[in-house]
């Protein structure tokens, strides 16, 4: 086989070259409308394609190859193997009707898949880490890695790989374990700041806002990473640093070596 | 006798065809059927699903696990069948197996197999005309000539030989193509373009865009038959090919004619009866389709259905109890309507009719199951045609009729003990593709014709002036599946690469033989934009690349006119705070609720409008996993724990509340949440699931920190006063040792609105319940606060009474007894202007005047407003919400 590989700019005359090019060979025989396929970017661009070969071929007075052209593999990308996915259903062990998922359905039959592929327990967990880290919906992520892995053509089997990977980044970039930095040493520090904060006489505007982020921080059922990066970024004002000191320092620590996420990260 | 034949034929013809005597007009399928009866065949009738059904039998029984078709057929067995079942049908029109010409080869092999055990079912088109050829010698003592409309070689090989055939025994087959003459006169654009159709000469034309002309193109086919309709003449004919049931409703509503256009279409409430019932008897049905199910205007106890479509919207979910309450008093008001009525087969057959949650898999569908549901419907249908006298309505059921016959036959065949959610539907929707012209009827819709081929346009005797052509396209072909070549190479019938084009450029010449016979004028609506010979060749000879947009042609006049009705100009009433009736407003009324005074105060125009005036939003709802879905759904599982965990003010252990959770979630979801409980929606319940556990945990540990003795959820309470009688239903009530109690109202989300409320001293809700909960109960009310659930976080004004309560200190003193006053006295003030008939529109855009202040003492109505409006420009957080928290978390990151 002969391969011929055009690269041009736009409007440089591609699309008249293939128009062209094709209805020569249609018009001398040695090209048959079903030996045709061809693949545009979008509806438009096809429906072009195929409307300027089969008028071409009537200006030509060949009506019959115009016809012809009408049932060639001439589609998007989508239309094109989609059709060769019917035809050749039954080689591939498929249902011959498929039809193209949109966004929704594709979501849906994701979240389907996810609900028979993992169970109750890695759910939970997958949650827990998500909202920990405040992903809103990891479903989302899931997919598009999905996505991404089918257009770069990636297997499945490199996805745990890829995994591996991205978690031993993510950690080297931790700071290294500390044992006795805990969620609880952090709340007790946490509530410690208050107590001390709320001692001091004629509070200043910043230091009033301080107390209540962290009752708020305290207040919800489980810490978020933005949570402690939010302390980490207090500003109590001078008035309020000493009593914050401690818990501000601890939270940029906290995010690094908190034990939950690693065994989180490490689980996954 | 003669008989015309003409492809395309089958289908819808004009209302005055040609008439004569002795002369019986058929197509494909209706000429078969002629020549069979003239044969003495009886013609053996058996439904799309049957058939399929049978084929797939057939494979199954053949395949000892290495068939081309194992693979597909156990992934999806019902397509699987239709799709091989369609390759035989057409293999044997082109041959196969009764021609002895024919061989096996690739595939086909396999399919020849399972011919063995495909015995039973009726015959395809091509077996039915190999069983008329040896009877053609009887057939030729009733029928003279078959005049053929269409070229000889425009029907498929199989009709070819049948009619040589037909010619050996004496009958004269006679090619009388019917194209007609082009009937415009020359000079005109259209009379050109009739004549380069008729030479063949494809060279552009040169026009004078006189308007006789016209190709546009529209994406709605609405749109297209609303413009066909209004532009038709009474000489015009339209072709619609497709989506007829538009072209019907347009119809309907200018002449009240029904026009049967739309009779058979699947979209008909009848014929969606059968679908739906069998999709609410799944265990876990989708709560869409019950909804649908219960506002369905067909099939029996329509009102009662509608009823419980009320209790669905809300509480979205089937509850025995609840439902049965609906139905008890259902029951109970036809009882004493009718006294003869015998409650025990009343009792039965609503509950047959109410199939929701019947199948006890979500899987599998036992077969025996299906079937008598199916026979229910059919049942129906079959004693509903009976009883009509209308034929038109008699039509459409018993098209329902036949559909839920044909499915349920196809079921008693079905070669399993049970079904699967998929194949159940695939079956039903097969039973509803009628087929050809099983129902055929012409009926005369109006002075204009519409028909559903280009080729039974040539069948008018009648002029035809305009001809207004929805959607034009090439008309369909027998395309061959896609065999392999040495696949093909066995039939001795296939055509090859030439003759499928030559078949083709006659359909071609076929389809565009309707645009000769118009006189006057042509109008092509093109809705599709994949690209059609038909539509290439007229753009060439015409010489436009895009057919110019129909709705914009209207709106700027050109070229394309329809008749307008003139309205006077007017402009658009200026933006007004007050509306001035004559009449007094009715407020307040016998009894009221929170939500109703609220309106009356804040909004009371709305409160005009909804409750004197009874006009509603409306209730076509979603019905998703929202706010709103968890909210009631959190209620119920508060409700429940309270009911079935008797308060004993000691500490609930966490890991208890977990697994009560883990074990009365899933039942609680199925009462009255639905949505939750459909495929793949693990995560949402599961983070409902924990956020209920935090909630649960830190309510009851607010509970037993504030040391309450009893607890009642959703107490509900009334109470007279100035303002008439006021109800209200407490979320929980909470009871001391002393007597003194606290109001606790749930809520699923709204931390900040319910925060802002509380700081600014105006909790609206807390205040009114506290109003009607001191007038009930003599002992003092200690305190009230909002729960926010989703953040597991009681708002109070203090934590005094509920020390783990979130106190929002007001921004000036108050008291829930001083805001009930506020509100009172608003309340009065509102009454008295609604009482003279004038009502106030607020919230709107224009803006508040003098009278719009209220009096003091009462609430700030002003600034409430402007505080609304602030926030409606300040859009900032609202469409940013979750992309801030992230802004502030890699904001931190950047700067380190």
């Amino acid at each position: 086989m002969t391969l011929f590989y055009t690269q041009a700019s736009a409007g440089s005359g591609k699309t008249t070259s293939i128009e062209k090019d094709v209805t020569e060979k249609l018009g001398t025989g040695s090209l048959k409308p079903d030996e045709i396929m061809a693949v545009t970017f979008n509806v438009d661009a096809a429906a072009e394609l195929k409307g300027r070969i089969s008028q071409s071929l009537l200006k030509k007075g060949q009506p019959l190859l115009a016809n012809g052209i009408m049932s060639a593999r001439v589609g998007t990308v989508h239309s094109v193997f989609g059709r060769l996915l019917t035809d050749f259903a039954f080689e591939l062990g498929l249902s011959p009707e498929q039809r193209v998922l949109d966004d929704q359905d594709k979501y849906q039959v994701l979240s389907e898949a996810l609900d028979k592929s993992i169970n109750l327990d890695q759910i939970k967990q997958l949650n827990n880490l998500s909202n920990r880290l405040c992903i809103e919906d990891w479903q989302k992520d899931v997919l598009s890695i999905i996505e991404l892995m089918r257009s770069n053509n990636l297997v499945p089997e490199r996805l745990n790989d890829f995994a591996d990977n991205s978690i031993s980044t993510l950690i080297a970039q931790l700071p290294s374990e500390d044992k006795i930095i805990t969620e609880q040493t952090f709340e007790a520090s946490l509530s410690s700041a208050i107590t001390k904060a709320k001692q001091l006489v004629k509070p200043t505007v910043g230091l009033g806002k301080a107390i209540k982020s962290c009752e708020a921080i305290l207040r919800q059922p489980a810490l978020t990473w933005q949570n402690w990066v939010k302390v980490s970024k207090l500003k109590p004002t001078k008035m309020g640093e000493p009593a914050f000191a401690d818990a501000m320092s601890l939270g940029v620590s906290i995010i690094s070596i908190y034990d939950g996420l690693r065994v989180n990260l490490n689980d996954d | 006798m003669k008989i015309i034949a003409g492809i395309g034929y089958d289908e819808r013809h004009p209302n005055f065809p040609t008439e004569q005597l002795g002369i019986q007009l058929c197509g494909e399928q209706s000429l078969i059927d002629e020549v069979e009866f003239r044969a003495g065949i009886v013609k053996q009738s058996t439904s799309k699903a049957l058939r399929v059904v049978a084929y797939l039998k057939a494979l199954k029984t053949a395949d000892h696990g290495n068939r081309f078709y194992t693979a597909s057929l156990a992934t999806d067995p019902i397509a699987s069948a239709e799709t091989l079942l369609n390759w035989r049908d057409w293999a044997i029109l082109h041959g196969w197996k009764y021609d002895n010409r024919s061989y096996d080869s690739g595939r086909l092999i396999e399919l020849a197999d399972v011919e063995t055990h495909f015995t039973e079912a009726t015959p395809s088109q091509g077996e039915r005309i190999y069983r008329i050829l040896p009877f053609l010698e009887t057939v030729s003592t009733s029928i003279d000539e078959v005049i053929l409309h269409s070229t000889i070689k425009s029907w498929p090989p199989l009709y070819q030989t049948l009619f040589s055939n037909m010619e050996t025994t004496g009958i004269v087959i006679t090619e009388d193509l019917n194209t007609p003459e082009p009937k415009a006169k020359a000079h005109t654009d259209l009379g050109k373009l009739q004549r380069a159709l008729v030479t063949g000469d494809l060279s552009p034309l040169v026009l004078t865009n006189d308007g006789t002309i016209q190709l546009v193109s529209t994406a709605s086919h609405q749109f297209a038959a609303q413009y066909s309709v209004q532009a038709a003449t009474e000489k015009a004919i339209i072709i619609a090919q497709e989506q007829q049931h538009c072209v019907e409703a347009v119809i309907n509503s200018s002449s009240k004619t029904p026009s049967g256009l739309g009779s058979l279409s699947s979209s008909r409430a009848p014929n969606q009866l059968l679908q739906l019932c069998l999709q609410c008897a799944w265990k876990t049905p989708s709560p869409k389709v019950v909804l649908q199910y219960l506002t369905l205007p067909a099939g029996k106890f329509r009102r009662l259905r509608h009823k419980l479509a009320k209790h669905f919207r809300d509480l979205p979910g089937y509850d025995v109890n609840a439902w049965q309450i609906v139905i008890d008093n259902f029951v109970s008001d036809l009882l004493s309507a009718d006294a003869d009525t015998d409650e025990t087969i009343l009792r039965q057959s609503i509950n047959d009719w109410l199939p929701i949650s019947t199948c006890n898999s979500d899987e599998n569908m036992p077969i025996e199951f299906a079937v008598s549901l199916t026979d229910q419907v059919s049942s129906y249908w079959q004693k509903r045609s009976i009883s009509t006298t209308d034929n038109e309505t008699q039509e459409i059921f018993m098209a329902a009729f036949s559909a839920a016959e044909a499915a349920a036959n196809a079921l008693r065949d079905w070669p399993d003990a049970n079904i699967s959610k998929i194949q159940l539907n695939r079956l039903t929707s097969m039973a509803h593709d009628l087929g050809h012209s099983r129902w055929h009827q012409s009926r005369e819709v109006t002075t204009f014709d519409i028909v559903q081929n280009p080729e039974a346009a040539l069948l008018r005797e009648t002029e035809i002036d305009q001809l207004i052509w929805i959607d034009p396209k090439m008309s369909s072909s027998h395309l061959p599946p896609p065999l392999s070549n040495s696949e093909i190479s066995g039939l001795p019938l296939a055509l090859n690469d030439e003759q499928q084009a030559e078949v083709q450029q006659l359909n071609l010449i076929r389809t565009y033989s309707a645009l000769l016979r118009a006189s006057q004028s042509i109008c092509l609506i093109s809705i599709e934009q994949t690209p059609d010979l038909l539509k290439l060749l007229l753009s060439e000879l015409i010489g436009i690349d895009v057919w110019p947009n129909l709705e914009d042609l209207i709106l700027q006049n050109k070229g394309i006119t329809i008749p307008l009705i003139t309205t006077t100009d007017f402009a658009l009433p200026l933006v007004s705070r007050w509306w001035n009736i004559e009449k007094a407003v009715p407020a307040p009324r016998e009894k009221e609720s929170f939500s109703s005074l609220s309106s009356l105060a804040l909004k009371p125009h709305e409160y005009t409008l909804r409750y004197p005036a009874r006009i509603h939003e409306g209730s076509i709802n979603s019905i998703a996993v929202d706010a709103r879905l968890k909210g009631n759904l959190a209620h119920k599982v508060v409700e429940t724990w309270i009911n079935e965990q008797p308060w004993a003010g000691l500490n609930i252990e966490r890991s208890t509340i977990a697994s009560w959770l883990e074990e009365r979630l899933p039942q609680l979801i199925r009462q009255v949440a639905l949505p939750l409980a459909q495929p793949g929606t693990n995560v949402d319940r599961l983070q409902f699931q924990q956020l209920m556990l935090n909630a649960m945990d830190a309510l009851f540990t607010a509970l037993t920190k504030a040391q309450v003795t009893s607890l009642f959820p959703e107490i509900r309470m009334g109470h007279s006063g100035v303002l008439g009688h006021i109800e209200g239903t407490m979320d929980i009530l909470c009871e001391f040792a002393n007597g003194s109690f606290a109001v606790i109202d749930m809520k699923w989300g709204g931390y900040t609105r319910y925060s802002e409320e509380l700081k600014a001293g105006r909790p609206l809700q807390l205040a009114t319940y506290a109003h009607i909960a001191e007038g009930n109960r003599p002992e003092k009310l200690l305190d009230a606060g909002y729960y926010i659930l989703s953040r597991a976080e009681l708002l109070c004004t203090n934590n005094i009474t509920f020390p783990t309560a979130t106190a929002i200190e007001p921004d000036s003193p108050t008291s829930f007894q001083l805001t009930w006053r506020q509100l009172k006295k608003t309340l009065q003030w509102r009454i008295e202007q609604l009482q003279q008939g004038a009502i106030e529109l607020t919230y709107g855009q224009a803006e508040p005047d003098d009278h719009s202040t209220p009096p003091e003492n009462t609430l700030p109505l002003l600034e409430m407003e402007e505080i609304f409006h602030r926030k409606q420009r300040n859009s900032y957080l609202k469409t940013f919400k979750t992309i801030d928290a992230w802004r502030n978390l890699t904001g931190n990151f950047k700067e380190q």
